[in-house]
C-alpha cells in the first residue's frame, strides 16, 4: 500500500482532487532561520518546526501520530445516509465496511506562522485525548 | 559585463534576506567626518526583492572626488549603463592591480574612497512578513524597512566606521522615522528627507547601489533569456501579461518571484476566470457576520467550530 504523508493545513482549499503542482511547491523550508523577522516574533524559543508556504504565506507545523505503536491510514467510509436539517447530524451507512486506500507515514498539524501558541495548544489537547484513549482501550 | 558586482552572489536563487558588506575603504581620513545614505529599489513592485543599500565615505571625498567627477544622481534619473558603469567603478578592481595576488585587503579601485552594503529582502520574506495571522502579528513593509536599515547601519558601525551623520530617503513620514532612527543610535546625527537620492551625492550612490542589485536579482529570475517579466511594477503591462500568463490554479506563482501580499496578486488569485482554485484564510472572516466555522462547516459539521485538530478528531 502506497504510504503517504498527512498535512493538515489551517485553510480551506475549495478542490479536492490530484495534482501535479507539489512538484515544485510545498517543499520544506529548511533555511527558514534566515527569514528576515522580528526577534519578538520567535515564540518558540528556538523549536524546530516544519515550515512550508502557500501563496506567500508561511505555515509551521509539527509531526503527530508518528510512532509509539500507532499505525495511521486513509480510510474510505460507508455513504452518507441521511441528514438532520436542523442540527446538520448525519448519520453514516454503518452497515458498509471501513476500507482503507493510503496508508499515511507521518502526520503534520500546521498553523499559521504568527499563531504557533495555537499549534501547540492543538498538539497538547491531541495528546490529551490520546492518554485518555490509551487508558481506555488497555 | 560578465563578473558580477559582490552584493550579488548570496542573493541569487535565495529563498531569504541576505547581507552584502563591503570592505572598509582603506583611506578614510580620520580628520573629516564620515557620511552614510540609505536608500532602497524595488519598494512597489509586485515581483522580486525589495533592496536597501547604504554607502559612506569622508564628506570630503563626496565634495571633492564624488560631486566634481561622477555623476551620480538619483538612480531612476541615470540609464541603466551609466548605473552600472557607477557601480562598477566602486567594487571592481583597476586593470593595473588585477592581477596581484590577493593581499587580504581591500583591492584598489577607480572609486575607492566608499564602503557599501547591502539588504535583499525576498518576496518570500516580504509576503510571509505581511501575511502572518492573527492581523496583529503582521510585519508590515514599514517596519521590515525600518529594521534592515537599522541593521545595516549597526553592520557598518560593527566594522568599526565612526558614522558621523545618516542621510536616509524615505516614503514614508520622515520626523517619526528620524526620531527612531536618532533612538537607536543617540551618537549619530541623522537627516530623513523625501527624495534625498536627488538632494545628497552619498544617498544617491546609494540608490545606484540598490538600483543595480535590484535589476541583476530580478533579471535572474528569468526562466529563459527570451522571457519578458517587465519592470516587476503592478502598473507594467508586461508584468501583469506575465502573472496572468503564468498563473497556475493551486500554488499560483514561484514563491521566488512573487509578491503575494500585494494586492494585484490578491485580485488574481479571486477572479474565476484565471482558473484560480479558491483557497480561505481564516482573516478573510474575521470582520464578517458569518465566522469562519459557519463559513467553512460543511453541513457534515456536528457545530460550529472551527475545523482544528482536536474538534476533528473528537467530533
Amino acid at each position: 500500500m502506497t504510504e503517504y504523508t498527512a498535512h493538515f493545513i489551517p485553510c480551506k482549499v475549495r478542490y479536492n482532487g490530484a495534482t501535479e503542482e507539489f512538484v515544485d511547491n510545498f517543499h520544506c523550508d529548511n533555511e527558514d532561520d534566515l527569514t528576515l523577522k522580528r526577534k519578538e516574533d520567535d515564540s518558540l524559543n528556538g523549536e524546530k518546526l516544519c515550515v512550508r508556504h502557500i501563496r506567500g504565506r508561511k505555515i509551521v507545523g509539527k509531526k503527530f501520530l508518528g510512532s509509539d505503536g500507532y499505525q495511521t491510514f486513509l480510510v474510505k467510509t460507508g455513504t452518507r445516509e441521511g441528514e438532520d436539517g436542523e442540527t446538520g447530524q448525519i448519520s453514516l451507512d454503518t452497515t458498509s465496511k471501513i476500507e482503507p486506500i493510503a496508508k499515511i507515514s507521518s502526520m503534520i498539524n500546521y498553523e499559521r506562522d504568527g499563531n504557533e501558541e495555537r499549534l501547540l495548544e492543538e498538539l497538547e489537547k491531541f495528546q490529551q485525548f490520546l492518554d485518555v484513549s490509551d487508558v481506555i482501550h488497555s | 559585463m560578465t563578473e558580477l558586482p559582490p552584493t550579488i552572489p548570496g542573493s541569487l536563487n535565495s529563498l531569504h534576506t541576505k547581507n552584502f558588506f563591503s570592505e572598509v575603504p582603506l583611506n578614510l581620513d580620520p580628520q573629516s567626518p564620515i557620511i552614510l545614505g540609505v536608500d532602497e529599489a524595488g519598494r512597489g513592485p509586485v515581483m522580486g526583492p525589495m533592496v536597501y543599500a547604504v554607502s559612506y565615505c569622508t564628506k570630503d571625498y563626496q565634495d571633492n572626488i564624488l560631486i566634481p567627477k561622477y555623476e551620480f544622481d538619483d538612480s531612476k534619473k541615470l540609464t541603466d549603463p551609466v548605473r552600472r558603469s557607477l557601480f562598477q567603478k566602486m567594487w571592481c578592481p583597476l586593470p593595473e592591480v588585477q592581477d596581484e595576488p590577493p593581499t587580504g585587503s581591500a583591492k584598489r579601485t577607480e572609486i575607492d574612497g566608499v564602503g557599501y552594503a547591502t539588504t535583499c529582502i525576498t518576496p518570500v520574506d516580504i509576503s510571509t512578513g505581511m501575511l502572518r495571522y492573527p492581523p496583529s502579528k503582521n510585519y508590515n513593509l514599514n517596519a521590515q524597512a525600518h529594521d534592515v536599515t537599522m541593521n545595516l547601519i549597526q553592520g557598518v558601525l560593527d566594522q568599526g566606521v565612526n558614522i558621523d551623520h545618516v542621510y536616509v530617503d524615505t516614503v514614508g513620514p520622515p520626523a517619526s522615522y528620524q526620531k527612531k532612527l536618532e533612538g537607536r543610535f543617540p551618537h549619530v546625527k541623522f537627516t530623513v528627507a523625501k527624495k534625498a537620492d536627488s538632494l545628497y551625492c552619498i544617498v544617491s550612490v546609494a540608490s545606484v547601489v540598490a538600483k543595480v542589485t535590484r535589476d541583476i536579482l530580478v533579471d535572474s529570475l528569468r526562466s529563459s533569456p527570451g522571457e519578458i517579466i517587465g519592470s516587476g511594477y503592478p502598473s507594467d503591462p508586461k508584468t501583469t501579461a506575465w502573472l496572468r500568463k503564468n498563473q497556475s490554479p493551486l500554488f499560483a506563482w514561484p514563491k521566488e518571484m512573487v509578491r503575494f501580499s500585494w494586492q494585484t496578486c490578491e485580485t488574481l488569485m479571486n477572479n474565476p476566470s484565471t482558473g484560480s482554485i479558491p483557497i480561505e484564510w481564516e482573516e478573510q472572516f474575521l470582520n464578517s457576520k458569518k465566522n469562519m466555522a459557519q463559513q467553512w462547516a460543511a453541513k457534515s459539521m456536528v457545530n460550529n467550530e472551527p475545523i482544528t485538530l482536536d474538534n476533528w478528531f473528537s467530533s
